[in-house]
């Protein structure tokens, strides 16, 4: 299968501490679901962030063939879409339509063409007929749909997913797992819920004070109880 | 001291509108000199914050409540041109919202609170070791200059005497200026120590 | 805080309410330039006054709801009225018709329709979202607001032993919080294309 993330000896410090990322080495094929696992403070927002190109991380980061440099983070970007913790981070345009077709607009397409890529990503993730409503009067749970509406529209290639499940109830959780199914993109998901990440992930990464301790089948590391207990998870 | 609607004639309108019109394309240059994400972002919080403590009634003693205008408070800690757009756009969400001052009227109000605010936001924003202090008198009297600008456009408008105007809106905005003077004080004093 | 405090009209399908924007914008404004103009005869602010109680009817907006927001302007006026300003009458009706056709136009008229006609005229992008940000997170900040004064009562917060440092402390609270989350939306924002910023 196709690589489509390089990771070598990724490491980021935040400025005047020791907390961060060292020396991250994996890749993802794809069509790979990776569940990313570790305590608070572990590194995984780090890490999805230093892959991105947000954090200017040192080492190697290739996504899709693109090396991730200080002059190409644009043409990562096109390539990823990125669902944040909080969704009340993410939703920043008043309306639906507005926040989830923001990526279209910015690209100058037309607002017909828009719309109607608004309504069908709606579709997808179980929001029809949403386009019009105001971001502040949603729930917690459409504000989380809504946030993955907009991080595809743009046909990523990748989806990386922060915390999904949390706050959500556990109609949300099953509507989460159903919604990213069906999109079916390479997919890398970290958090604490380790029953949703063995429901949908094919590949777990576990991470301890910002070093990975294991990356493998997720059948390998759930057998492993004794890596799971070093990170919290009896 | 938000000027409502009906209350300036055409020729202030006018010259208002178009004082405050050029003072926004002015601040937008500015501001577009080294525009990023990051900015943007804080400048639209910034401006939610400002229309927001400007709303909301906090709690002050006696039963009493208080609103800040928050101008000064943004431009000390933002710089002068970002504090004057983002209250500026807050003007305007007030206007429309809550029809807190008029449309026509915004260029006067812009000028009054926006403008007084962000030039001496800017002043205390100038200080190191007193900046608190700074910002707490500077917000005083920036409620007071707007206040007296306030008459001044009423008295453009032929409402009256200018005296006697400058002189009921300067001592009906005396309580909010105070409030907003201390308050501006001890939270730039606190985010210092922070 | 109650959101939505005027939109919770604008969604009706009146005629009035149906108009585009590019008509009721400059028809409801016209009586209020024809107002700031300088004339003292009461007989057309009267008949702009007539015409707006018809027209908030047309428009199903409660007469209750008008007058207590032009009510509001009431402490401003008195302020006003201390410049003994000529022709009070006129002055008054001028006031009066003109805040309840700015009031007419805003209650019919939803933010959203007030966003893009911004678009279409031309206003500069940065301003749009400023004015999309700043109406988003206005909501979350007065609940934010709410809840940190509630948390002041609940922990003893009494008027009686009211300090400036308490409120303060509420708000500097709130702004902080607020420059964390611009943090966060500015990487959404560049994750998103706002500005093609490189590294």
């Amino acid at each position: 299968m196709k690589k489509i993330i390089e990771v070598d000896s990724l490491s980021y410090f935040y400025p005047g501490t020791e907390k961060g990322i060292e020396d991250i080495k994996f890749d993802v094929e794809e069509g790979d679901v990776v569940g990313i696992i570790g305590a608070n403070g572990s590194g995984k927002t780090t890490l999805l962030f230093s892959v991105c190109g947000l954090l200017k991380a040192r080492g190697k980061v290739v996504i899709d063939g693109i090396p991730l440099s200080a002059r190409n983070f644009n043409g990562v970007r096109e390539k990823i879409g990125f669902v944040f913790q909080d969704p009340d981070d993410q939703l920043f345009m008043p309306v639906v339509f507005q926040d989830v077709g923001f990526t279209l607009f910015q690209k100058g397409l037309p607002e017909d063409f828009v719309l109607e890529r608004v309504r069908e990503v709606l579709k997808m993730v179980g929001l029809e007929g949403f386009e019009e409503r105001e971001s502040h009067k949603l729930s917690y749970g459409e504000k989380k749909k809504v946030c993955i509406a907009g991080a595809i529209i743009h046909e990523p290639k990748i989806l990386i997913l922060d915390e999904p499940t949390a706050w959500l109830d556990p109609r949300g959780r099953r509507e989460l797992l159903e919604i990213i199914k069906g999109i079916g993109k390479t997919t890398i998901i970290a958090g604490h819920d380790l029953e949703f990440i063995d429901k949908i992930s094919n590949k777990i990464m576990v991470l301890e004070n910002g070093r990975m301790i294991a990356f493998s089948h997720k059948e390998e590391i759930l057998k492993n109880p004794s890596i799971l207990k070093r990170v919290g998870f009896e | 001291m938000h000027i409502p609607e009906g209350f300036l004639d055409i020729k202030t309108l006018v010259v208002t509108d178009g004082i405050a019109g050029v003072l926004l394309v002015l601040s937008a240059k500015k501001v577009e000199r080294d525009i990023s994400s990051e900015s943007v972002a804080k400048m639209g919080i910034a401006t939610s914050f400002v229309f927001a403590v400007n709303m909301f009634a906090f709690p002050v003693a006696g039963g009493t409540s208080a609103h800040l205008t928050g101008v000064v408070l943004i431009s000390a800690i933002l710089g002068g041109w970002h504090g004057f757009i983002c209250s500026s756009v807050a003007l305007f969400l007030q206007a429309v919202l809550f029809q807190h001052g008029g449309i026509l009227s915004l260029g006067a109000n812009i000028i009054n609170i926006s403008g007084w605010g962000a030039l001496l936001g800017s002043i205390a924003r100038r200080f190191r070791k007193f900046k608190p202090l700074a910002g707490g008198i500077l917000s005083f009297l920036a409620v007071i200059l707007g206040s007296i600008t306030c008459a001044g456009e009423l008295y453009l408008s032929k409402r009256g005497s200018f005296l006697r105007g400058a002189t009921a809106m300067a001592v009906g905005n005396l309580f909010p200026a105070v409030i907003d003077g201390i308050i501006t004080f001890f939270v730039l004093k606190f985010l210092k120590k922070d | 805080m109650k959101h939505s405090p005027v939109d919770r009209f604008a969604y009706k399908k009146s005629l009035i309410h149906l108009l585009p924007l590019s008509i009721k914008g400059p028809l409801f404004f016209l009586p209020i330039i024809v107002n700031s103009l300088p004339f003292n005869f009461y007989f057309l602010p009267l008949c702009f006054i007539i015409l707006s109680l018809i027209l908030f009817k047309v428009a199903g907006i409660p007469l209750k709801f008008v007058l207590k927001r032009v009510l509001m302007v009431f402490p401003f006026l008195v302020l006003v009225l201390f410049m003994a300003p000529p022709h009070k009458l006129t002055f008054f009706l001028k006031i009066l018709s003109s805040l309840l056709f700015l009031l007419l136009f805003l209650t019919t008229t939803p933010f959203l329709s007030l966003m893009r006609g911004m678009e279409r005229i031309g206003i500069p992008r940065l301003f749009i979202l400023l004015t999309a940000f700043g109406y988003r997170y206005f909501f979350l900040l007065t609940d934010e607001a709410e809840r940190a004064v509630r948390a002041w009562r609940i922990k003893g917060g009494d008027l009686k032993k009211f300090r400036f440092a308490d409120v303060s402390r509420m708000v500097l609270s709130i702004f902080l919080r607020s420059m964390k989350r611009a943090e966060r939306i500015g990487n959404v924002m560049r994750m998103r294309g706002l500005y093609e910023e490189n590294n």
